[in-house]
């Protein structure tokens, strides 16, 4: 291109002149391409970011579960130490006095402790008092101590506590009855206590066509006894339309509140629009679920969408797992686990669903957006 | 022209169509930064490039940018994303042709007259360009300024790529004469 006057003017170092002709002139070029891509770039880094924060979170919680062992175990050393000290050492006859002269004024606050803790039957209860002496109401003392915490590793030491002081106090008084016996009841108070104790993770499907249900891919459909009566808090947190975001004690669920027209058993095919992508098959043996084989070569690996018809959408989530994505409008999140990455989609009434490997969830995205309606070819 | 107030609370509502907003207000804006400041050394799609990348790094930050503080973010923005895009264009081996060389000559200070007078001379010119009407203040601008081709620019003003190069050619020389009237050129 032959350069003028004119450009040769208008390509000199000018920030006023640049502003200027920023304001006045803009270029007639292609703009929507140039948006797109400025969408799938931040996405990626949206994708990326969230990604690395529950790498983090994994790792700090790598670290604090292998904290707890290492105390735990650095517990149970020190007190079989301790254990193998005293049976080498001499019978400690000095702590027997005192054992014995507060021996009723335990046993009063340990039943009246159990009563109004846990509900535990009244057979349950009386093998609990009849089998307690001196040396157990100590013990049991501190096991319920440990439960109104709701700590599984305090819990541990307890029982490790009461065998110590068992078999510290066998010589003393060898008639005493064992220990162990008045571990059950506690143990049943502590489980008690904490079953509010949500599942971890739990995908929920109720599919338009009960019949296919099975068929669903990765998802395990499991009872939810305790969480039907759970308190939950309505999360104030942008989802896209469509959604809504219930906190529970550690878990959230998130749940489609589009109202999705009647199934009809008649989904709408849909055809891949990429030049990176092939649709290598496609099948709907049944009506109420398609799915179609898309092959990414620049990947090296075929993704299998699921398409299917909804009544209800329903899917629990831990904090920090889902990653709310637009596709070319339509409603669709992440939904990142561990190593596996899920994307969930829905356009008019229907749902998609598509799984990877964390490390080809870009490819998860093209997909979702070259997923075009057939007939509009 | 939607205000800063308006884009946020667009995005509020519906994080796409507010980005779509905030792309259509600055795009054009962006684009010229950019392009200002690479053309001679990018192409058209480098400056697409590093436009796509100015809006990806607007969009990640939105919520942390002050109120007020939008178009001003955009602009450094564009301007920092436009030096990177000059460093990489720079290590990148190119072969510049007689014609650009001969161009990138012309273009630079020595070759043209005092900072104080060109930056005049920048100014009766925008105003000269502003002042022929349309198309042919488009047809200048996009040809001259941002390289579109001719037959691209005839496309969107829906006109024969004969009729935009008649009209560029007398746009020119009209311009040319206004210049040598007020003194700029000989």
């Amino acid at each position: 291109m032959k350069k003028d006057f004119i450009s040769a003017l208008l390509a000199q170092d000018d920030v006023l002149t640049a502003e200027r002709i920023a304001e006045e002139f803009s270029p007639q070029i292609d703009m929507e391409r140039i948006f797109q891509r400025s969408m799938e770039k931040y996405h990626g880094t949206a994708v990326r970011r969230t990604f690395r924060s529950i790498q983090r979170r994994t790792l700090f919680r790598t670290l604090t579960a292998a904290a707890c062992l290492l105390l735990t175990v650095g517990l149970g050393v020190g007190v079989w130490s301790k254990q193998q000290k005293i049976e080498t050492g001499p019978p400690q006859h000095a702590q027997m006095p005192v054992m014995q002269t507060e021996t009723e004024s335990v046993e009063t606050s340990l039943t009246t402790a159990l009563q109004t803790t846990v509900k535990i039957t009244e057979t349950s209860r009386k093998q609990t008092e009849t089998s307690v002496s001196s040396t157990d109401s100590v013990i049991l003392v501190e096991t319920q101590a440990v439960t109104e915490t709701d700590a599984p590793v305090p819990h541990t030491t307890a029982v490790t506590v009461a065998q110590v002081l068992t078999e510290t106090t066998d010589e003393a008084r060898p008639t005493e009855p064992p220990a162990t016996i008045l571990q059950t009841e506690p143990v049943t108070a502590v489980q008690t206590l904490s079953r509010r104790n949500a599942p971890q993770t739990e995908t929920v499907y109720i599919p338009a066509h009960q019949e296919s249900a099975t068929e669903l891919p990765t998802t395990e459909t499991q009872p939810q006894p305790e969480t039907e009566a759970e308190s939950f808090t309505q999360v104030d947190e942008e989802l896209l339309t469509g959604f809504r975001l219930e906190q529970y004690a550690d878990y959230r669920k998130v749940i489609c509140t589009d109202s999705f027209p009647e199934p009809d058993g008649a989904l709408q095919p849909y055809t891949i629009l990429s030049e990176e992508l092939v649709l290598l098959s496609s099948s709907a043996e049944e009506a109420a679920e398609h799915t179609y084989e898309i092959e990414c070569p620049e990947a090296g690996k075929t993704f299998t969408v699921t398409q299917r018809e909804y009544s209800e959408f329903v899917l629990t989530v831990e904090e920090g797992e889902l990653i709310n994505i637009s596709l070319n409008r339509a409603h669709g999140f992440f939904h990142l686990q561990d190593e596996t990455c899920s994307l969930y989609w829905f356009r008019n009434g229907e749902g998609f669903y598509v799984q990877c490997d964390v490390n080809d969830l870009e490819y998860l995205m093209k997909i979702a957006r070259s997923f075009t309606p057939a007939d509009t070819q | 022209m939607k205000s800063e107030q308006e884009l946020r609370k667009a995005a509020a509502q519906s994080r796409e169509e507010g980005f779509r907003a905030i792309f259509d207000r600055y795009s054009g804006y962006v684009y010229t930064i950019i392009w200002y400041r690479i053309r001679g050394q990018g192409t058209r799609e480098d400056a697409e490039e590093a436009v796509s990348d100015v809006f990806a790094k607007v969009f990640a930050n939105f919520d942390s940018i002050g109120e007020g503080k939008l178009q001003s973010y955009i602009r450094i923005a564009a301007k920092h994303t436009a030096i990177d895009t000059l460093r990489r264009l720079s290590a990148r081996p190119e072969v510049l042709t007689d014609e650009e060389h001969d161009w990138q000559e012309k273009a630079s200070p020595e070759n043209i007259a005092q900072d104080q007078e060109t930056a005049e001379m920048r100014t009766f010119l925008l105003d000269a360009i502003k002042a022929l009407g349309e198309p042919d203040t488009s047809i200048i601008m996009q040809h001259c300024f941002y390289e579109i081709r001719l037959a691209e620019i005839a496309g969107h003003l829906h006109m024969t790529t004969a009729a935009v190069q008649k009209r560029l050619s007398r746009a020119k020389k009209k311009l040319r004469q206004l210049l040598t009237d007020a003194g700029y050129l000989p």
